[in-house]
């Protein structure tokens, strides 16, 4: 069994890999390259000077990891060094000097082209699709450690992970010469102890949260700052935002820095009202799960047991409705019967996340499709059960129809319930591509189709890689449950898989 | 009373007829869906809003591109008239042939997108149920693409190749029909190895006529089943794609961006964002019950 799960898991993140993978390879060779400026509105003010806009261009696509980009100056200084009497010949555009060390490049695949105003030269070499692919997962988990920060100005730095305290007192693992200052701590939120060890990377946003990293933009805390009184390392006490354990090594202070940190961990995230994109995403696909349980279940149950009644017929004429209704017809009619009957806010901004009435209809939303499916799965087999031979043995027994129920049909049923489990939270992940776009909700689903309207890459991709990893592993999450609920399950039997 | 009775001789022939109730297989199977009120009535409204929207817009020569009286402000707006029968929009243009013209384009892509989903799943997946090597490819295939969201999927192709008609249609089926086939494929899977298959091989028949003949014919109406889901499944996808301003261009009509550009005036002008729902709504359950009653009524156990 633990060998099975052991290879199924390997599957599991190898099906992770190609989806991403292919996702990778196809939108970085067939998005057609200049769109990602489209957006970008300072690429747009620079139209005007064809030097300066030349130049930004390449600097972003090397940025974004396209090419590799060099300038005139650049490939003299390299060679001749930046005072010599050769650095000025070869600042020529016509001189051998330069020729020569241009055949030499350009034999090596750079490219050669020349500003328009100022006549002078750069060049660019192409990152081939393939190194760029193995760079991205070779950059995608980065370890922390002692020795990762490179700073000049300081070569005495101390380099040691330590247990320590944080502001307010409580143990934390520290680290001088990381990155971070806290690699683990301990907060009041869930789940209390986060780590800041091994972070994922995913590039860089362009053009919107532009200059970010991808999942920097979706972990951080939106909305306004959440000023506090804060005792500061060196003792002085202002009214701050700051968030203490996400303060990174700052190369070079300034005054108001050294005024309150003691060290050079003085570049922190602030702490801002609302959930991040990916908290709330998270919130409301957990919400909605327990939701569509909490409503499915009973109702499946009491369905079956008035078979072909009323309350049957109402549920599944619901369950036909919202097959046959499409998608964005039935969110919007829910929207409007809650927010015109109960006065519920329609968008989530309205009253924003710190309101619990603007949860109630987008989670509403996002539980329509998945519980007409639990319904119809809970309803079915509950009808089944009631005819099969154990149950009319119990009967035969004398046992009332209630213990009937719960105690030998429900003992069963839990298994295709557990079973809808991954499928549930799949459908809540495309549902939240539609309801947080209808709801306005800043999270990660609306972040999806806004991406790919500004050609944000890097975005679209790591949103890939978080959805598709998230499915294929409720899957497996999934099949593993059941194992363990009904022991007559067994997964690695040959031939045996569903 | 002799002269009553006549003799009459023994016919060897009449002895072999055997007498059995006249059945055809397509007569008993519209005569039970004809027997459902509520099908005839979906039946009507399908035909309806299929007339109207192959028919209206090649008259109206809609384009969502050009506002012929958008200078005109007291075309803005009118409510439902007799004029302009689901009354004007934002532009002065007419939103009847607004919502033709974007029910064609719906109902044209879930057609051709089912038609071809299902052709390929079909063909596949009884292929996939009778082939044991092939069973164990696809199934890998399979557990990779079905554990991906299909929104996610459509929505990266779109990104990828570009918005447009056919596009659309591409990238929805790309994925689309891995479902059909291992659906079909578990139904072959279960009729494979019945008894008067097992005879039909031991007498020689050909793989491809055990599955054309032995196997699909029993599989009528699990077909049409899927066919009348998949119709609202890819309706559905379309409208939310459009909404999220992918999928179409906009020289495309589409429903859902009707919807999405019309939902800032749902208070205001409510008919404006309505209308559009209530078609896009219509047309998808109509199919759906005619498409689900016709399955049940092909299911020869309800024909008795």
């Amino acid at each position: 069994m633990k060998k099975y799960i052991f290879v199924r898991f390997l599957r599991s993140l190898f099906s992770i890999f190609m989806v991403t993978t292919i996702a990778y390879l196809l939108i970085f060779s067939l998005v057609p390259r200049y769109r990602i400026f489209q957006s970008d509105q300072l690429w747009a003010k620079l139209t005007s000077k064809p030097d300066t806009l030349k130049a930004y261009e390449f600097n972003k696509y090397e940025e974004l990891g396209y090419l590799k980009y060099v300038e005139q100056q650049e490939i003299c200084r390299n060679e001749f060094g930046n005072t010599s009497e050769d650095y000025f010949d070869c600042m020529d555009i016509d001189s051998s000097k330069f020729a020569a060390l241009k055949t030499e490049l350009e034999s090596d695949g750079w490219v050669f082209g020349v500003y328009p105003t100022t006549n002078t030269a750069y060049a660019s070499k192409e990152i081939s699709i393939l190194e760029r692919v193995t760079s991205f997962y070779l950059n995608m988990f980065v370890f922390d450690h002692p020795n990762k920060v490179k700073d000049e100005a300081k070569p005495d730095l101390e380099r040691k992970i330590y247990i320590g305290k944080d502001w307010s007192g409580r143990p934390a693992l520290l680290c001088s010469g990381c990155e971070h200052k806290y690699l683990v701590y301990v907060d009041g939120n869930f789940p209390f102890i986060h780590q800041n060890w091994i972070t994922l990377y995913f590039g860089i946003s362009y053009p919107s949260f532009g200059g970010m990293p991808v999942l920097e933009v979706m972990t951080q805390t939106q909305g306004e700052a959440v000023q506090k009184e804060i005792t500061f390392p060196t003792g002085v006490t202002q009214s701050s935002s700051v968030s203490e354990y996400s303060c990174t090594y700052k190369y070079t202070l300034d005054r108001l820095d050294t005024m309150k940190y003691n060290d050079n961990y003085a570049d922190c995230a602030t702490i801002r009202k609302d959930p991040s994109m990916m908290g709330i995403s998270f919130r409301m696909g957990i919400f909605s799960l327990i939701f569509s349980y909490l409503i499915s279940i009973p109702m499946g149950i009491y369905m079956s047991s008035r078979k072909g009644k009323l309350i049957d017929k109402i549920g599944m004429g619901y369950i036909v409705f919202v097959i046959a209704v499409p998608t964005l017809a039935y969110i919007y009619l829910f929207r409007y019967l809650g927010s015109s009957f109960l006065g519920l806010p329609d968008t989530f901004p309205m009253q924003g996340a710190g309101s619990f009435a603007s949860w109630i209809l987008p989670v509403i939303s996002l539980s329509l499709p998945s519980i007409a499916g639990l319904l119809m799965w809970v309803r079915r087999y509950m009808v089944d059960q009631t005819t099969a031979e154990y149950v009319r043995f119990a009967r035969s027994k004398g046992l009332s129809q209630s213990e009937i129920f719960y105690k030998h049909i429900l003992r069963n049923a839990i298994i295709p319930i557990a079973h809808g489990l991954p499928g549930s939270i799949i459908g809540a992940i495309g549902g939240a591509i539609i309801t947080e776009r209808i709801y306005a909700i800043p999270g990660m689903g609306k972040m999806l189709p806004d991406s790919i309207n500004v050609f944000n890459n890097n975005v679209v991709i790591a949103l890939t890689f978080i959805f598709t990893a998230l499915s294929i592993l409720s899957v497996l999450l999934g099949d593993i449950l059941i194992t363990y609920l009904d022991p007559r399950i067994s997964l690695n039997e040959k031939g045996g898989r569903r | 009373m002799e002269k009553k009775f006549q003799f009459v001789e023994i016919d060897e022939q009449a002895s072999e007829h055997i007498a059995a109730p006249h059945y055809s297989y397509w007569k008993s199977v519209f005569r039970t869906f004809f027997k459902s009120k509520l099908a005839i009535a979906m039946l009507i409204l399908a035909t309806i809003i299929f007339s109207i929207a192959m028919i209206q817009p090649l008259f109206s020569n809609y384009d969502p591109l050009n506002s012929p009286n958008i200078l005109d402000f007291s075309l803005r707006f009118n409510p439902p008239n007799s004029q302009n029968w689901f009354g004007t929009d934002n532009v002065g243009n007419s939103l009847f042939d607004a919502v033709w013209a974007g029910t064609r384009t719906s109902i044209l892509i879930s057609f051709i997108s089912t038609a071809i989903n299902l052709t390929l799943g079909i063909a596949v997946g009884a292929f996939w149920g009778y082939s044991k090597k092939f069973d164990k490819v696809m199934l890998e295939i399979y557990n990779v693409v079905a554990n991906v969201p299909f929104l996610l999927v459509v929505t990266m192709m779109l990104y990828v190749i570009g918005y447009g008609f056919w596009k659309l249609i591409f990238a929805l089926t790309i994925t689309g029909w891995f479902g059909i086939a291992y659906f079909i494929r578990t139904q072959v899977m279960i009729i494979r190895d019945r008894e008067y298959n097992l005879v039909s091989r031991c007498l020689g028949t050909p793989t491809s006529r055990m599955i054309t003949r032995n196997i699909l014919p029993y599989l009528t109406s699990v077909i049409v089943t899927l066919l009348s889901r998949e119709i609202p499944v890819i309706i559905s996808t379309e409208s939310v794609l459009s909404f999220l301003g992918i999928g179409l261009t906009a020289a495309t009509p589409s429903l859902g961006r009707m919807i999405s550009q019309y939902t800032s005036f749902i208070n205001a002008y409510p008919y404006l964002f309505w209308i559009p729902v209530s078609i896009l709504a219509s047309v998808s359950i109509s199919f759906y019950i005619v498409g689900q009653t016709f399955a049940d009524a092909s299911d020869p156990k309800t024909h008795m």
